[in-house]
């Protein structure tokens, strides 16, 4: 088995990955809905306020490829909604009207857009014709009639970057705090131990809620963004500072360690050249694994609305609007963003998984 | 034929890996006569573990196997191990039953939160219907014959509480307890301080006298082989290399991988290993095993690669 | 030959337990000196806190270095790096103490930046010269550990060891975790570098049968204390100490003729004249 002697810790490493069949297809969801949430602007047919006073509360269209006749339309296209009001109920119902068809169109102009708030632009991947009287709204729209799957983009960069932003701040304070109470440990481990101690003993929602409660309603949605992912990443940090200090104390030990320190290097380049190299790997898995608690944070707090509020679009507002008995009777397309709040949870725990078992790719080495 | 307890014939193992099979044993073939000690001896990778492990059907899914274990014991019909159903109630009977095995680490071979004598006394009920306080007795007399002084109120001292050495006799006390006629003991003693070595191989050798029984003791140690072994098979790259009688192997070895090994031995005369220092075979592959996990906390599967 | 190191009333205990009690020895330049017990005995403790890897808490360790007598446990880590050159250790196991993530090169090589010597092209140099000297190809400069078989790992930590030109080298279990053969070809790489380079050794060992080919001398530890020194013809033909006896007896003899008949623990006066 020669060829496996010249392969590097991180061609070893991926070999084991992409064995773990689930992680390899998590890692691809969260690889599409991340570029889904960078190019939401572009992929999205409408802005998320822009209304359509034609459709409220309309139900998701289908996209199809054969018409009424069973003809094949190598265009696909969507059918036009009738609004009927229910005499009974008074309820708006909608049904498709097979006489008008919309063609739907690739990369045609639509409503103009700042893209990530940089250039002006106006093409979308898709839509129907911008000029005529058709409309697509691929998950239904809300009672507004604001387009729910353009929403859901729009949410899916707020929403999966709070993620990220308050992983990269809990790593922050988690690697530093954990890292220096394990390499200088005495009083100042101890004031991280029981600092750690007490932030872990307070129940997070109701904290949460308060310091969400003081964030000042005049803020603008970028400084409650960050407000928010601030508070999320100060309640975090602790279970990742506990790992990094008891690897750190671990490896301290580590043969190769001490090998490096009766060589002569110092501090610094222990630490620096053969510890954390060496445990940035378990960092990365726990920081994966960690992630959808970030989100389910801020959905929950966006949910019990003191989070991120409108005009902000994150996943857990649009489930805040979704808020009533009666969206589930009758509009329950408004609860899509749910949907992919699991998947994403999902996919992070499946990769977290994946890259755990990576992560380490002498385990099995060491234990001859 | 008829006399030996144990024979495998032309055993084959080979591991799947995502770089291909890799044969772990080929064509392995030897007996194992009744009431004796068989030593087989051989480095890292020579495929020791593997064929002790085959004997039990201990090996993991990403194995696959071929030849044939033959278990003839001493009031029963003979069975081929290797055609069994894992589910059959054969191999239950087998495993703990006719076949019983002692691992190198005596501290995760016993549980940690259950007292000595439980352990032991589950041994018994677990293959004969008795009460447990026969079963119990059953126990303490066995623990009293491993030299374990005093066993009753030792039996309800926990694991933790006891040495190295002493947890081995416990678990050889567990390993014997339902008179096995074989019993594969698989490195019993690399675990263990030298002083406790000598104990454990005096221990074991003079049960297999009183018990009558047969032994199949693995071990990368000559010097054990030559204390504890009638007979003796050299393993090396899978494949069986001698087979003999303890003092034909030791002092008239035949094959040269023997006589490298012999001259490895610390303390060999110098002129002797200065004869037999370059031992290759024709593929020059050496003791050097590169080992990665298999599956996910499973067994491992092994590589070959060249030797120093 | 002149003394190069001097060990006086060596003291180690953890969470209250004495593991070495009370040490002393001197050591011969290029010589070796084994140091033999079983597990517990506190042997690897006392070889850490001569490289002070571990602080001890009370005794002295000397060291005759090129510059002069050094006491090692009062030198500040400025003072002591000059001497980290000179004192250096093989590790027992050839997986865990080398890094991983690090290919050949810059494990080998780490050493000398750390110690400002040459430049880029002549510590790749000194890294071929070394790898040769432990008879390792010099392609294995660019490989990672994990390419390497326990013995070719093992030769990688001995370069490591000796790419600084050290005096005293000790070895830690450095043979006990590799298979005989290989062990055989350690022992024999190491015994050459000894006469070619006039090295010291050190060397902690759990098998007697190692430290009697390997050794010139022999110190035996029990629970933290030596029970007998001497050389090995001594130890080994003329034990004085009971445990020493009993260590003896238990060695399993490759020849099936000489029968095992270890010493009974218990009719043995093993704690006698220890002190505590």
């Amino acid at each position: 088995m020669s060829e496996l002697r010249e392969l590097t810790p991180g061609q070893l490493a991926w070999l084991k990955f992409r064995r773990h069949r689930l992680a390899m297809i998590a890692a691809g969801s969260l690889i599409f809905l991340y570029t889904i949430a960078i190019f939401c602007e572009f992929i999205s047919p409408y802005t998320p306020e822009q209304r359509n006073s034609r459709a409220i509360n309309a139900p998701p269209m289908d996209v199809r490829f054969f018409d009424a006749e069973g003809q094949f339309n190598f265009r696909p296209f969507v059918y036009d909604l009738e609004l009927t009001i229910n005499p009974d109920t008074w309820m708006r119902e909608y049904e498709e009207d097979a006489s008008t068809a919309y063609p739907i169109r690739f990369f045609t102009r639509g409503e103009p857009y700042e893209f990530w708030g940089l250039f002006e632009a106006e093409r979308h991947l898709f839509s129907v014709d911008p000029n005529g009287p058709g409309y697509i709204h691929w998950f239904g729209t809300d009672s507004l009639g604001r387009d729910v799957f353009s929403r859901v983009l729009y949410g899916a960069r707020v929403s999966l970057s709070i993620g990220v932003v308050g992983v990269g701040l809990t790593l922050f304070l988690g690697v530093l705090l954990g890292g220096f109470a394990g390499y200088l440990g005495g009083i100042f481990d101890s004031a991280v131990q029981r600092m750690t101690e007490v932030l872990q003993s307070i129940p997070t929602l109701p904290l949460w809620m308060a310091l969400s409660a003081a964030l000042p309603a005049a803020w603008s949605p970028i400084t409650t963004y960050f407000g928010v992912t601030i508070i999320l990443s100060l309640f975090g940090w602790t279970t990742l500072a506990r790992q990094v200090r008891g690897r750190f104390l671990a490896m301290r030990e580590e043969d190769f360690v001490v090998a490096a320190r009766l060589i002569g290097a110092n501090d610094q380049r222990v630490v620096f050249r053969h510890m954390l190299p060496s445990f940035s790997s378990h960092i990365i898995t726990t920081a994966t694994l960690a992630v959808p608690a970030m989100i389910l944070g801020e959905t929950a707090l966006s949910f019990l609305g003191i989070g991120l509020r409108a005009p902000v679009v994150s996943w857990g507002v649009l489930l805040q609007q979704a808020q009533n008995y009666q969206v589930i009777v009758m509009t329950p397309w408004l609860l899509l963003p749910g949907a992919f709040i699991v998947v994403t949870v999902i996919a992070f725990n499946l990769l977290g998984d994946g890259l755990r078992d990576a992560a380490d790719p002498y385990s099995s080495l060491r234990q001859q | 034929m008829t006399d030996s307890l144990l024979s495998i014939r032309g055993l084959s193992v080979e591991f799947k890996t995502e770089l291909g099979l890799v044969r772990a044993l080929s064509e392995v073939s030897f007996e194992v006569p009744r009431n004796s000690v068989t030593a087989v001896v051989g480095e890292s990778g020579s495929g020791k573990s593997v064929t002790s492990n085959a004997i039990l059907r201990l090996l993991p899914d990403t194995a696959q196997s071929s030849g044939e274990i033959e278990l003839n014991p001493q009031d029963g019909e003979p069975v081929i191990i290797t055609s069994l159903d894992e589910r059959d109630p054969q191999m239950q009977n087998l495993r703990g039953g006719l076949v019983s095995m002692v691992f190198q680490e005596p501290m995760t071979a016993l549980s940690p939160v259950h007292r000595i004598g439980d352990q032991v006394a589950e041994a018994v009920l677990c293959h004969r219907d008795v009460s447990p306080d026969v079963a119990w007795a059953e126990a303490a007399a066995m623990l009293e014959q491993v030299g374990l002084a005093d066993a009753e109120s030792k039996m309800r001292m926990f694991p933790f509480e006891f040495s190295g050495g002493m947890r081995q006799r416990v678990v050889i006390a567990m390993a014997l307890i339902c008179h096995p006629q074989l019993l594969i003991c698989d490195e019993p003693t690399t675990a263990l301080d030298v002083t406790i070595q000598a104990e454990i191989l005096v221990l074991i050798k003079s049960l297999q006298r009183k018990l009558n029984n047969s032994v199949l003791f693995i071990t990368h140690d000559l010097g054990v082989v030559a204390q504890i072994a009638d007979r003796v098979v050299v393993m090396y790259n899978g494949q069986v290399m001698e087979i003999g009688s303890v003092r034909q192997v030791l002092k008239n070895p035949q094959h040269p991988y023997t006589m490298h090994l012999l001259s490895s031995m610390p303390g060999a005369a110098t002129d002797f290993r200065e004869k037999n220092k370059n031992w290759s075979d024709g593929a020059a592959i050496g003791a050097g095993t590169f080992l990665v996990e298999a599956d996910a906390g499973r067994k491992i599967r092994e590589f070959r690669e060249l030797s120093p | 030959m002149s003394q190069l190191l001097s060990v006086t009333d060596l003291c180690k205990s953890f969470a209250g337990e004495s593991v070495v009690k009370s040490v002393s020895f001197e050591l011969n330049e290029s010589s070796t000196l084994g140091i033999v017990g079983e597990s517990g005995s506190g042997k690897t403790t006392l070889v850490r806190s001569i490289l002070r890897a571990i602080e001890p808490d009370s005794g002295t360790v000397r060291y005759n270095s090129r510059e002069g007598w050094h006491d090692l446990h009062s030198l500040s880590p400025k003072e002591l790096l000059p001497l980290r050159r000179e004192i250096q250790m093989i590790f027992q196991d050839p997986f865990a103490s080398l890094n991983p993530r690090m290919t050949v090169q810059t494990i080998l090589e780490e050493p000398l930046i750390i110690h400002g010597i040459g430049d880029k092209e002549s510590r790749k140099q000194q890294v071929a010269k070394m790898l040769e000297k432990v008879q390792l190809d010099s392609s294995s400069a660019s490989r990672f550990p994990h390419a390497f078989s326990g013995g070719q790992r093992q030769r990688i930590g001995i370069a490591r060891a000796l790419i600084l030109e050290p005096r005293l080298v000790v070895c830690d279990e450095s043979v006990s975790a590799l298979d005989v053969s290989v062990q055989a070809q350690i022992l024999d790489l190491l015994a050459s570098l000894q006469s070619e380079l006039g090295l010291t050794y050190l060397f902690v060992a759990h098998d007697l049968r190692v430290v009697r080919e390997f050794c010139d001398d022999v110190l035996v530890m029990y629970s933290g204390n030596v029970v007998e020194r001497g050389s090995v013809e001594e130890i080994f033909n003329n034990p004085q100490h009971d445990y020493t006896r009993l260590l003896l007896s238990a060695i399993p003899s490759p020849d099936p003729d000489e029968k095992l008949q270890p010493l009974d623990r218990k009719s043995l006066l093993l704690d006698a004249g220890l002190t505590v």
